[in-house]
């Protein structure tokens, strides 16, 4: 029998343990990723595999950034259409699912938690189905190949996860902070702008960053309602310009696969904080 | 003192005046509502309307002369009576079981081990998050390169260490497809139930946990009846959004195997989109939506049912 010293150590001999195995298992594709992304191509197909680069380049890396590497890539333009898709998403959610959320939190009606169980309900409706009906409704309006398409496709799983995201953090503000501002005769469209709002910053951000990070993340909807080049998104440019049928541009891959995570990866550095704090704030009711 | 509110209250009959035009709460959370609805309902119930529409007909994009002809449940019988339909269930169920198990079990074990008082614990769940956050494509193609047949480093690793003695193509196989495709799908997707399950864990009362202690529980007694109880709430949101999510994961299996080789990864995401966006069949795509969609809802209110019990969902 061990004594309980003995076991706590046990305990966290064996916790350090699992932590190192387990962060073997979560970074070690990610540093294989990078290192395949900073190869010269003849050292990315050998066997033993080179762990850490022999002769480190930054070749593949600014190539793929400048777009010239013969097959027709686009990728500057890419990643330009995903900004402006991912923020014009980020945005349009932002703004109409704080004011849902508010109305949810604060002004419950009969039938309003009947809505947002049906809001979030949505979310198991098959895209793919939804996808048929959008694209067909997107053709007859001379939509297929804009922004506008794919920005109101995301709103599909975009608004009702941020509605959700929201509401958790409207619902811990006190409400004597609105009855205070009211009684003192703001009405209460001040009141939420003005008084509210400011106090769910963090949400707020929390919100952005998820809309932005599954934004940045859509292929189906971005693969289908988009069918000129020029016009296509990152997830979908990259699929369509390295990979081909009987053939992959593996160097290429990894350094697009690279810099398609860098914003992300910065975007998480900054705000990661606010993101856990978002996607806790629904589920956990501390 | 000029506060709006000594303002209104000097002026009764303009206050009046206003109030004729005085919203209800009601009525001002509906006006706040407006907006998210307006959006939701052309670009959900429009097409979920339609699709359902849709299903009932066949519609083919291939000979637009053809047009929308109504053919009632014909779309069903069909998928009902094609082995091919059946086994992109079964496909299904394996991976979203797997994908979800297996990210359930792992997520809730980290979330275990980080709510102690390790050092360094924020820096290891920030480190563990990193798969979430890394895009789904750019997931799917790293691990279709580390399953690369001939130069792949899961192959190469397994082999050196001798779990295996010859090449196995992780991806081109049917019969390991499925588990390559899943194995990377519970790369990505577990770090979500560690989050939500270490936050969880976060507001057990400190003591709850002592007096089972002091009450003689061990740490197994103590998981079974502090632990599980205490989180049985989160835990269902938790499993129902990811069994959710799994079942509409598209990118993944797309990007790594378009559902193939042959049909071995080919879920009904995958089946919807090669039916409606390659083969063209409006009509035929809608039918498998439906199916899935009422599978969906019969499930997830049997699952609220069961797992909950009888407690109201909390959102």
């Amino acid at each position: 029998m061990l004594t309980l010293t003995q076991r706590r150590r046990l305990t966290r001999t064996l916790s350090y343990l699992y932590v190192a195995i387990l962060l073997i298992f979560t970074l070690f594709p990610i540093a294989w990723m990078i290192s395949s992304a900073v190869k010269p191509i003849q050292d990315l197909f050998v066997i033993p595999p080179q762990w850490i680069p022999h002769h480190p380049t930054l070749n593949t890396l600014s190539s793929v950034v400048r777009g010239d590497y013969g097959r027709g890539s686009l990728f500057p333009v890419y990643f330009k259409n995903s900004v402006i898709v991912t923020t014009g998403t980020t945005v349009l959610c932002l703004v109409v699912a704080s004011l849902a959320a508010y109305a949810f939190s604060r002004y419950p009606f009969r039938g309003s938690y009947g809505l947002m169980v049906g809001i979030l309900a949505t979310q198991m409706f098959p895209q793919g189905m939804l996808l048929i009906s959008l694209y067909l409704a997107f053709l007859r309006l001379h939509l297929l190949s804009t922004y506008q398409a794919l920005v109101l496709a995301n709103t599909t799983f975009a608004i009702p996860f941020a509605i959700w995201i929201l509401k958790g953090f409207f619902d811990t503000i006190p409400r004597e902070i609105e009855d205070a501002a009211l009684i003192d005769g703001c009405n209460r469209l001040d009141v939420m702008t003005k008084v509210i709002l400011p106090l769910v910053a963090p949400g707020l951000v929390a919100a952005g960053v998820y809309t932005f990070l599954i934004s940045w993340d859509e292929y189906l909807y971005a693969a289908t309602l988009i069918a000129r080049p020029e016009m296509r998104t990152l997830p979908p440019g990259i699929i369509q310009s390295f990979v081909g049928q009987f053939y992959l541009n593996w160097p290429n891959v990894m350094a697009a696969s690279v810099l398609v995570t860098v914003p992300v990866t910065i975007l998480f550095i900054f705000f990661q904080k606010y993101l856990v704090q978002g996607l806790t704030s629904g589920a956990v009711k501390g | 003192m000029t506060t709006l509110g000594s303002e209104v209250e000097a002026s009764p009959a303009r206050k009046r005046f206003l109030r004729s035009f005085r919203l209800s709460n009601t009525g001002f959370s509906i006006l706040l509502l407006l907006p998210a609805l307006l959006i939701l309902a052309f670009t959900i119930i429009y097409p979920l309307v339609r699709g359902i529409y849709l299903s009932l007909n066949s519609y083919s994009l291939v000979n637009f002369g053809a047009g929308i002809e109504w053919v009632g449940l014909q779309n069903f019988k069909t998928l009902l009576s094609s082995p091919d339909y059946l086994a992109v269930w079964w496909t299904t169920i394996l991976f979203v079981a797997g994908s979800v198990g297996g990210q359930f079990i792992l997520g809730f074990l980290t979330a275990i081990v980080l709510n102690q008082d390790l050092r360094q614990r924020n820096l290891f769940r920030g480190l563990f998050l990193v798969p979430w956050i890394v895009p789904t494509v750019v997931a799917s193609l790293l691990f279709k390169w580390i399953y690369n047949q001939q130069y792949g480093i899961f192959d190469y690793v397994l082999r050196s260490v001798g779990l295996i003695s010859e090449f196995k193509a992780w991806i081109g196989d049917p019969h390991l497809a499925l588990f390559s495709v899943t194995l990377a799908n519970v790369w990505k997707g577990f770090p979500f139930h560690m989050i939500v399950l270490l936050a969880a864990l976060q507001t057990i009362p400190g003591e709850i946990v002592e007096a089972s202690i002091i009450d003689g529980a061990g740490a197994l007694g103590r998981f079974r009846w502090v632990t599980l109880p205490h989180l049985r709430y989160i835990i269902m949101i938790d499993l129902l959004i990811s069994i959710i999510w799994t079942f509409q994961n598209f990118t993944m299996i797309w990007t790594m195997t378009e559902g193939g080789p042959v049909t071995a990864t080919t879920t009904l995401a995958i089946s919807i989109y090669r039916t409606a966006f390659q083969a063209f069949d409006m009509g035929m795509g809608a039918a498998i939506g439906a199916i899935w969609l009422a599978f969906m809802v019969v499930f997830s209110v049997l699952f609220v049912r069961f797992i909950g019990g009888t407690t109201r969902l909390e959102i």
